[in-house]
C-alpha cells in the first residue's frame, strides 16, 4: 500500500485478516504527544487490543510524516519525529518502537522527509534539505524485530521525487527515483539501480509520483505518473514522455478572451500606411513589396499546395477557421495562467505565478489589452504578461478588491475599478466621460449605482424587500449590437424595441418567492418589476438579459393547496421589452427630439416605462447557467445558451422558440404564421435533442459559457469552462455567409475554362461569316 | 397560386426549427477535455481491473469530486464517475482498489465503482455524516471474500466494515474516548 499521508492528520487504518487497526494521534498541545493503537477484531467489531506509544510528533507540524506500510501481513506504523532526524517504526499488534537516526552527510538541515511504503517490510524515507535530496532504504525484520538501513541512494542537488511499488509478482519491492533529468529503478536489496532511462529536463516541480514496474525476460521498464505543482499530470515511459492531461484547468478561476496578432510585424505597417499621405503611403508600400521579393520562390513554390487544398475538401482544409485563428482564451488559476488556442482548442502557453502572499484565498481578475494579459490577485499583486508567449512583463501591487471593472479611459483604452466587497469603487483618474456610470452590488444586500468621472458618487441604492437578498444581477453584453430597432409584424407595421444601453436585471430571492426587477442603471428607477411566489431556492436560479429582452429560469414549487397559484416544475420565462403598446407609435418619448434619463419628458421625472411581454415556459430540467450567443453585427438570429447541471450537456435554445408574443389558445393567423413565424403556444418546452451544442458529451460542472462573435456575421464562439472545459463553434441561422463544403470548386473552374476555351474557338468562326455575310449583301 | 403559398407555408413552417450545427461538424468543430481534476498522492494509483490479464489502469480521485481512470498508454479517460452533486464545494475523497472494483469514500458515502468501466457497484446505505479519513480494503478471510473498512470523523472517529459484495454496514467502532476537534484546513 502507498500511503503518504503527509497532508493530513495522523489518523491511520490498516487491516490483516484477523484485526482492523485504527490508529490515532492525540492532540497534544505540550510537547510529548501520544499515538495510540486499536486493535479491532475484524468479525464482530469489539475492540481486542490497544496500546500507546509516545511520539514526539508535533499535531499541526506540515511537515510530519505518519503513515501505515506492509499491506495485510504485517502491516506497520511509521512516523518521523519533529525534530527530523529520527525515523520510528512500530509493527501494529506488538508495542515496540523501532527507531533509526537518518543519515545527514549533506552538511544541511533536514527541511522535509516523506516515507514512501510497499506490501512488504521495505520502506523508502525521501529527504530534502534546502538544495539538496537523497532517500535512505530501511528494512524491518520481524521476527529479530529490528530497523536496519539496508542503503542510501547517494545525494544530489536536483531534489527529485521517489515512489514505491510492488512488482508484477506482488511480492518484490521496487523503488523508484525521478529526478531532473532521469528516471532510475532500484531493487529493495541493493543500491545498484536495476535500470536508469534519461529524461528530458522541462524544469518541472514534480509533487507526488506513483509507478508501475514491468519485467520482461532480463529487462526492465517502468512508467512513472506524476503531478506537478502546477496541477499537471504527465506519464513518462522508461524515461520518455508518454501523455500530458491538463488537471489544472479544473481549477480554473477567471477567464478572458484574447486576440493574438500572428503577424504582428504586418500589422505594424499597415497602420503606418494608413495615417501617411497618399504618396508616402504608395512608396512605403512599393518598399515592402521590394523587400519581400526574395521570398517569391518560396510563395510560388506553396502556390500549387494551397490550390489544391482548396479543391480537396479534407479535414485540413477548414478555410472558415481563419475568422477565429488568432482567438485565445486565457484562463488564471492559483498554480497559474494558461493560454489557449480556440480554434483548436490546444493550450498554447503556461506559465507559472510568481510567488505571492498565500496565506488566503484571493480573488483574481482578468484584463486583456494591446496584447498585454493583466492578472490583478486581491490584496497581493497585480502581474502583466505577453499575451503571445506568456513571458512576464511587469509586477506591481494591488490593492484590496472583491471584483475589478474595466472602464473606458480617456486613451482609449480600459482603466480598472476595484471595487471592494460593500460595493464601494476606488477613486481613479483618467476615464472618459462614457464609463461614467457603474453599478456595483454590495454582497447580497443592495445594488448601487454610482458617478466615479471625479470621485466615487453614489447616486441611487436598490434594496430588495424586507427578508430578500439578492441572487444575482445582470446587464446587457459589453458587445451587444441590434440589427433592427423594431419588430416587422405582419401587416407591415412595426413594434418599437425598447433599447436602452442601461439596463441592470436583478433576481432576488425571500423565503419561498422570487422577485425579478428591471432597473434603469443611471437613475435606479425600476422599469419593471414580478414576483412569483412558490419558488424552491435551493434549485438553481440564472437569468440573463441582452438587447431588449431577458429569461431567467427557476423551479416553480407551489403547495397542493389550491389557492396556491402556478405550476410545479422548472420554469423558464422569457420578457420582451416595447416602447409601447401599439405598433408604429414610439411611445411617451415619440415627439421629442433629446433624451435625458434624468429629465426624460416634460410631462414626467421618470423614464418612460417600456411595455413588457412575457411567456412562461416549462422545461424537463433545470437550467443552472444563461447565455446569449453574440456575433459581430447582430443580424444573426440569437442562440439563448443554457447549461443543464442534471445530464451536464449545453443547448443553445433559438430565440424564436422563446417568442413571447406566440398566440395562446389560438392557432396563428396566416400572416403571423407566415411573416413572423409565430406558431401555437405550448407551455412545456422540449429540449430538441439537435439544440444540444454537447452532442453526446458529458461536460461536467460547467461555471460560465461565453459567448465571442468572428469576423463572419454567421458564426459565433462559445466557450464553456469551470471542470470541464467545452469549446465550440455556432451558426444559428446557418452559416449565409460561407461557401459550403459541398461547393463545387473544381466544376467551377472547368466551366470558366470550358467556356474561354469555347469561346476562343469559336469567336474567329463568327467574325469569318460576319465578314462573308456583309460580302454576300453587296 | 395557392400551390405557392402553400409551399410557402410549408417551408416557413420548417423556419423555427433551425439547426446550428451540421452533423458532419460534430466532433470535428468542437473540442471538450474530459477533466478528473489534480490527483491525490493518496488516491492515485495502478491497479488491475481483471487480475487474470496483467493490464493496469490508472485511478485517480480529485478534490472536485470526481473519481476516474486513465489508460496508461495514451491518457485518455476510461470512464469517470461524479461523487457528489455540487462540484464547486471541493473536498476530500480516498479510493481504495478491490477485486474487480475501486471504492471511494467522500462525503457523500462509501461507494463501489466496477474498475473497467466505472458502472456502480453499490452504495452503502447508511448515512455518512462527516468527513472520510480513509477507506483500507481487508484481506480475504476464510470466507474468500474482500470486505472493506472506512473510517470517518464525525463527531468521534467511527471506524465501519462494510461488505464488498453488497454495501452493507457489518459493524460499527466508534471511538469514544476522545471527541474530534475540527482539523485546521489549510
Amino acid at each position: 500500500m502507498t500511503n503518504s499521508a503527509s497532508d493530513y492528520d495522523a489518523i491511520a487504518l490498516a487491516s490483516t485478516e484477523s484485526t482492523v487497526y485504527y490508529v490515532a494521534k492525540n492532540p497534544a498541545v505540550l510537547k510529548g504527544s501520544k499515538i495510540r493503537v486499536t486493535g479491532i477484531d475484524s468479525k464482530s467489531g469489539q475492540e481486542s487490543k490497544q496500546y500507546t506509544l509516545a511520539a514526539d510528533v508535533d499535531y499541526f507540524d506540515e511537515s510530519a510524516s505518519v503513515g501505515v506500510g506492509g499491506g495485510h501481513d504485517h502491516p506497520f506504523l511509521f512516523w518521523v519525529d519533529s525534530s527530523l532526524k529520527t525515523i520510528k517504526v512500530n509493527v501494529l499488534g506488538s508495542t515496540k518502537v523501532l527507531q533509526q537516526t537518518v543519515d545527514n552527510k549533506s552538511g544541511e538541515d533536514i527541511k522535509n522527509v516523506k516515507v514512501h511504503t510497499t506490501n512488504g517490510l521495505e520502506f523508502l524515507a525521501q529527504i530534502e534539505t534546502t538544495s539538496k535530496g537523497w532517500a535512505e532504504v530501511y528494512n524491518i525484520d520481524d521476527t529479530s524485530s529490528t530497523l536496519s538501513r539496508v542503503y542510501s541512494v547517494p545525494i544530489t542537488s536536483d531534489q527529485a521525487v521517489f515512489t514505491a511499488t510492488t512488482g508484477p509478482s506482488q511480492s518484490e519491492s521496487f523503488f523508484v527515483r525521478v529526478g531532473q533529468s532521469d528516471v532510475t529503478l532500484f531493487s529493495a536489496s541493493s543500491s545498484k539501480a536495476l535500470g536508469a532511462w534519461p529524461r528530458e529536463n522541462d524544469g518541472l516541480q514534480i509533487s507526488h509520483a506513483v509507478a508501475e514496474v514491468v519485467r520482461s525476460s532480463n529487462a526492465f521498464a517502468v512508467r512513472v505518473a506524476f503531478v506537478t505543482d502546477s496541477g499537471e499530470w504527465f506519464l513518462v515511459r522508461n524515461g520518455k514522455m508518454a501523455w500530458y492531461r491538463p488537471e489544472m484547468l479544473t481549477d480554473v478561476e477567471t477567464t478572458a478572451w484574447a486576440d493574438v496578432e500572428s503577424d504582428g510585424d504586418l500589422a505594424q505597417e499597415l497602420e503606418i500606411e494608413r495615417h501617411k499621405s497618399i504618396i508616402t503611403a504608395y512608396i512605403h508600400r512599393v518598399k515592402r513589396h521590394i523587400r519581400e521579393l526574395p521570398n517569391l520562390g518560396k510563395w510560388l513554390q506553396s502556390l500549387p499546395q494551397t490550390i489544391l487544398t482548396n479543391f480537396v475538401s479534407g479535414p485540413g482544409s477548414d478555410k472558415t477557421s481563419l475568422a477565429f485563428a488568432q482567438k485565445y482564451v486565457i484562463m488564471a488559476s492559483d498554480h497559474g495562467l494558461y493560454a489557449m488556442r480556440f480554434s483548436t482548442g490546444q493550450l498554447q502557453w503556461r506559465t507559472t505565478l510568481p510567488p505571492y502572499d498565500r496565506k488566503r484565498p484571493r480573488r483574481k481578475s482578468l484584463s486583456v489589452e494591446g496584447g498585454q494579459v493583466t492578472l490583478h490577485i486581491d490584496g497581493a499583486a497585480a502581474f502583466v504578461f505577453d499575451v503571445n508567449d506568456g513571458q512576464r512583463i511587469a509586477s506591481r501591487g494591488s490593492p484590496e478588491f472583491h471584483s475589478v471593472a474595466q472602464i473606458p479611459g480617456l486613451a482609449a483604452d480600459l482603466v480598472p475599478i476595484f471595487v471592494s466587497r460593500e460595493g464601494q469603487p476606488d477613486r481613479i483618474s483618467g476615464i472618459s466621460m462614457e464609463g461614467d456610470f457603474l453599478i456595483t452590488q454590495q454582497e447580497d444586500q443592495k445594488v448601487i449605482g454610482w458617478s466615479i468621472l471625479e470621485e466615487p458618487k453614489s447616486l441611487w441604492s436598490f434594496t430588495p424587500g424586507k427578508g430578500s437578498k439578492i441572487v444575482n444581477t445582470v446587464s446587457r453584453p459589453a458587445h451587444d449590437p441590434v440589427a433592427s430597432i423594431g419588430k416587422v409584424l405582419g401587416n407591415r407595421s412595426v413594434l418599437y424595441k425598447y433599447l436602452s444601453p442601461n439596463l441592470a436585471l436583478v433576481t432576488s430571492i425571500s423565503e419561498d418567492a422570487l422577485t425579478v426587477t428591471l432597473l434603469d442603471a443611471i437613475t435606479g428607477t425600476i422599469l419593471y418589476s414580478t414576483t412569483h411566489p412558490s419558488v424552491d431556492t435551493s434549485s438553481p436560479i440564472s437569468s440573463v438579459i441582452s438587447e431588449n429582452w431577458f429569461a431567467y429560469s427557476f423551479f416553480g414549487n407551489p403547495s397542493s393547496q389550491p389557492s396556491s397559484p402556478g405550476a410545479k416544475g422548472h420554469h423558464l420565462i422569457i420578457t420582451e421589452l416595447y416602447e409601447s403598446p401599439y405598433p408604429n407609435d414610439r411611445g411617451p418619448l415619440g415627439a421629442q427630439t433629446n433624451y435625458s434619463a434624468f429629465s426624460p419628458s416634460p410631462f414626467s421625472s421618470s423614464p418612460p416605462l417600456p411595455h413588457t411581454i412575457s411567456q412562461a415556459f416549462l422545461t424537463p430540467q433545470p437550467i443552472s447557467h444563461l447565455s446569449v450567443t453574440q456575433t459581430a453585427q447582430g443580424i444573426t438570429s440569437r442562440l439563448l445558451l443554457a447549461y443543464l447541471p442534471h445530464t451536464s450537456a449545453l443547448i443553445g435554445i433559438p430565440r424564436t422558440i422563446l417568442d413571447p408574443r406566440r398566440p395562446v389558445s389560438r392557432d396563428p393567423t396566416s400572416l403571423e404564421a407566415q411573416e413572423e413565424g409565430l406558431f401555437r403556444y405550448a407551455p412545456f418546452l422540449d429540449f430538441d435533442p439537435k439544440w444540444y451544442l454537447s452532442h453526446s458529451r458529458e461536460v461536467l460542472g460547467v461555471q460560465e459559457v461565453m459567448a465571442r462573435p468572428t469576423m463572419l456575421e454567421s458564426t459565433g464562439l462559445v466557450f464553456a469552462w469551470g471542470h470541464d472545459v467545452f469549446g465550440t463553434r455556432v451558426s444559428p441561422s446557418m452559416a449565409f455567409d460561407v461557401l459550403g463544403k459541398g461547393f463545387n470548386r473544381a466544376s467551377l473552374v472547368a466551366t470558366v475554362v470550358a467556356l474561354t476555351v469555347g469561346v476562343a474557338v469559336l469567336a474567329p468562326m463568327v467574325r469569318k461569316r460576319q465578314v462573308e455575310g456583309r460580302w454576300k449583301m453587296l | 397560386m395557392r400551390l405557392f403559398s402553400a409551399a410557402l407555408a410549408l417551408v416557413v413552417a420548417y423556419l423555427p426549427y433551425v439547426h446550428s450545427i451540421f452533423s458532419d461538424e460534430a466532433y470535428q468543430i468542437d473540442y471538450h477535455y474530459a477533466l478528473i481534476g489534480v490527483p491525490r498522492s493518496h488516491a492515485t494509483f495502478f491497479h488491475r481491473p481483471q487480475t487474470a490479464s496483467p493490464a493496469a489502469l490508472l485511478y485517480t480521485a480529485s478534490r472536485n469530486g470526481v473519481v476516474g481512470a486513465v489508460n496508461p498508454k495514451d491518457g485518455s479517460g476510461v470512464w469517470r464517475q461524479t461523487l457528489f452533486h455540487n462540484l464547486t464545494e471541493k473536498s476530500e475523497s480516498f479510493l481504495a482498489p478491490g477485486d474487480g472494483v475501486v471504492v471511494t469514500a467522500s462525503r457523500s458515502g462509501v461507494t463501489a465503482w466496477d474498475a473497467l468501466d466505472g458502472r456502480l457497484v453499490w452504495h452503502s446505505d447508511e448515512t455518512f455524516k462527516g468527513e472520510p479519513q480513509n477507506v483500507v480494503k481487508t484481506p480475504r478471510d476464510a470466507s474468500q471474500s474482500t470486505d472493506f473498512v472506512a473510517l470517518f470523523r464525525e463527531s468521534h472517529n467511527v471506524v465501519r466494515k462494510i461488505d464488498g459484495k453488497t454495501g452493507n454496514v457489518l459493524w460499527k467502532y466508534t471511538d469514544s474516548k476522545y471527541t474530534c476537534n475540527p482539523i485546521p484546513i489549510s
